[in-house]
């Protein structure tokens, strides 16, 4: 299971939004580490519990769809059901008829008081200047948010 | 002056134009200074939005940036668009993510004499009433379906209906605070989700309500007309749609781009998704965004009563002592479909105006009666240190703007950079310096609005002003402010 490690993400500056970039072994870690890298631009420092098990299967017509698709599902499940993630296992992310299908498992808590804790909102998770590629030897990521 | 390979050329001390070439189906045309377009064409790539923006099918006239211009997601902020409805397209990136986000003005019979020594408390009773900052909710009892669906249908008369106001403010709002295509059922149950426990909520970042003073009138006749006098009491607030409109923008841009590739539209950029205006996928959109800005109207409306019941428990006066009245609302991130005169004849465009405010000249008959000698009231706020202005649309914007001007004053530094320049500093104390009481959820929300971060207000509307397009009526100065 991936936790949050704030070395493995950077926030990076967007005139008047945010980004943040971050890399990965693999895929699955590279898209844990952007998922934490949004939460923790949302949420500042504060952590959950890892007491309710939320599994989810996103689908995408291509990688950067997909990872769009995957950070909207996290900023909505923490702005309608205030639910944060702190720890996520990803079981696949594959080729399926010509759709990239990733399905996780997320730890976290339910109802975590949002007004006191969190920093900023994103209004959407945006496809400017979007980065999901293999170099080398690791994965890399970027994505900017409007806030 | 020059733009990449594109040549930029002076029409006036105000107005430059980049002449249509290669596939641009338009001429670009930005509102600035000479001094401000070198900024602009150092600072981002707004520019070649504006001409991006010049490539969609159907557009009339000109891809416009006003002199608040600044680098948007596909459209530059600041951008003005009119597309045919026969032959163009609409798109989501034309509005922004949040629809009809917009300022309204309401005036009282205060004087800044009388509330002075109520201020603080005024303001850390309204702080207290109307819920600010990320994913703020419960202003009002959370809708329910039956209720979320009839005010996304109806536009403002929901909130008019449910006590939060009365017919005059509906007749004080663009288009009388709703948009007649809405249709509910087009928007997404993640959408309506998203907006159900927020309605009445300010949100964060650069949203705001401000008890602000006339400080400065330059027209006295149409202030007169607007009922604004020098030293009077005012009220801004600054918001849209909140997550409803967010949403329905992130829907749409989904499944605009799979139109786009369906109607073989050729983009120089995916963030300019679009579809023809009289397609499935078009007329989706419209009816979604129009029912995203129908909730935006009823959120300020909300909280424009949240907040007169503040004042009035706080300063313990009457309703007739206070005689809170809208002086109107504006919206700045929208797509309308409207008549416009191009080439002589009367033709009906889709205009898009993101980051960018209408302003209908006198006599047009979408104001209401009271205003049709002076023009419609434009709304521009500025930073929350300096002043606002109070503006009214002329006949030249008709002409040249499909009746469209600027909205605000555009950052100077990004979040991130104004964040540390406030680390280790009493903001709340450098803005009470500055005559300013704050009260804000977070202190870095505080430092990312300082008034540093943002570019002058002032300059951008004078551009306005000199080019003939808004005519300035009255300045506003801030004393306090809520924020996110």
């Amino acid at each position: 299971m991936y936790t949050k490690d704030t070395s493995k993400f950077e926030e990076i500056e967007h005139t008047a939004d945010i980004g943040i970039k971050a890399c990965g072994d693999t895929l699955p870690e590279l898209f844990a580490n952007l998922a934490f890298g949004m939460l923790h631009i949302i949420t500042g420092t504060k952590e959950s519990q890892l007491i309710l098990k939320r599994s989810i299967k996103i689908e995408g017509p291509s990688l950067t769809d997909l990872l769009v698709g995957w950070l909207s599902e996290m900023n909505y499940l923490l702005t309608v059901d205030h639910y944060l993630p702190n720890g996520i296992e990803i079981q696949s992310i594959e080729r399926k008829q010509g759709n990239f299908v990733i399905s996780a498992d997320l730890f976290g808590q339910d109802s975590i008081p949002i007004e006191q804790n969190f920093e900023t909102e994103i209004k959407a998770v945006t496809y400017h200047q979007l980065i999901c590629e293999k170099r080398e030897t690791e994965y890399v990521g970027q994505v900017i948010f409007d806030i | 002056m020059k733009y990449k390979n594109f040549q930029i050329n002076k029409i006036h001390d105000y107005l430059y134009e980049i002449p249509a070439s290669g596939e641009m189906r338009v001429p670009g045309r930005i509102y600035a200074t000479e001094k401000m377009m070198e900024s602009i064409i150092n600072e981002d790539e707004s520019i070649q939005q504006v001409i991006n923006v010049a490539h969609l099918p159907g557009i009339q006239k000109y891809s416009l940036g006003m002199p608040d211009i600044h680098w948007g997601y596909g459209f530059p902020i600041g951008g003005v668009a009119a597309t045919d409805v026969q032959q163009g397209v609409i798109s989501p990136g034309g509005v922004g993510y949040d629809i009809n986000c917009g300022v309204r003005l309401a005036k009282t019979d205060l004087t800044v004499e009388d509330i002075k020594p109520h201020l603080q408390k005024l303001i850390i009773n309204l702080f207290g009433h109307i819920p600010t900052g990320v994913g703020s909710s419960g202003a009002i009892k959370k809708l329910g379906d039956k209720d979320m669906n009839r005010l996304l249908q109806q536009g403002m008369s929901w909130a008019i209906e449910n006590g939060f106001g009365d017919q005059d403010d509906l007749d004080h709002t663009e288009e009388n605070g709703n948009l007649s295509q809405a249709d509910p059922t087009l928007v997404s149950k993640r959408a309506i989700e998203r907006g159900k426990p927020q309605l009445g909520t300010l949100g964060s970042g650069n949203h705001f309500l401000e008890v602000d003073v006339i400080d400065t009138v330059y027209l006295p006749d149409e202030a007169e007309t607007l009922g604004l006098f020098k030293n009077q009491i005012v009220i801004q607030i600054h918001t849209g749609s909140r997550g409803c409109g967010y949403q329905i923008c992130d829907d749409f841009l989904k499944s605009l781009s799979h139109a786009s590739q369906k109607y073989k539209i050729t983009l120089p950029d995916r963030q300019l998704a679009c579809a023809p205006i009289g397609s499935q996928e078009g007329q989706d959109y419209l009816g979604a965004m129009a029912a995203g800005a129908n909730f935006a109207w009823n959120n300020r409306q909300v909280i424009m009563s949240l907040a007169k019941k503040t004042i009035l428990e706080t300063l313990s006066i009457s309703a007739s002592d206070l005689n809170f009245n809208l002086v109107y609302d504006v919206c700045h991130n929208i797509a309308k479909i409207e008549k416009h005169q191009i080439d002589g004849k009367e033709k009906q465009v889709c205009v898009h105006r993101k980051g960018a405010t209408r302003a209908f000249a006198p006599g047009h008959p979408d104001l209401p009666e009271s205003y049709h000698k002076i023009g419609q009231p434009v709304l521009i706020p500025g930073d929350m240190g300096r002043y606002s202005f109070v503006c009214v649309g002329t006949h030249k914007a008709m002409e040249e703007t499909f009746g469209s001007t600027c909205h605000g004053a555009g950052r100077l530094q990004s979040r991130k950079k104004a964040k540390m320049m406030g680390k280790g500093r009493d903001l709340f104390h450098e803005m009470k310096e500055m005559g300013v009481f704050v009260q804000a959820k977070g202190y870095h929300t505080v430092a990312e609005e300082m008034p540093y971060a943002y570019k002058d207000v002032a300059t951008v509307t004078d551009v306005m002003n000199k080019a003939g397009i808004s005519k300035k009526v009255a300045k506003l100065k801030p004393l306090g402010v809520i924020k996110g």
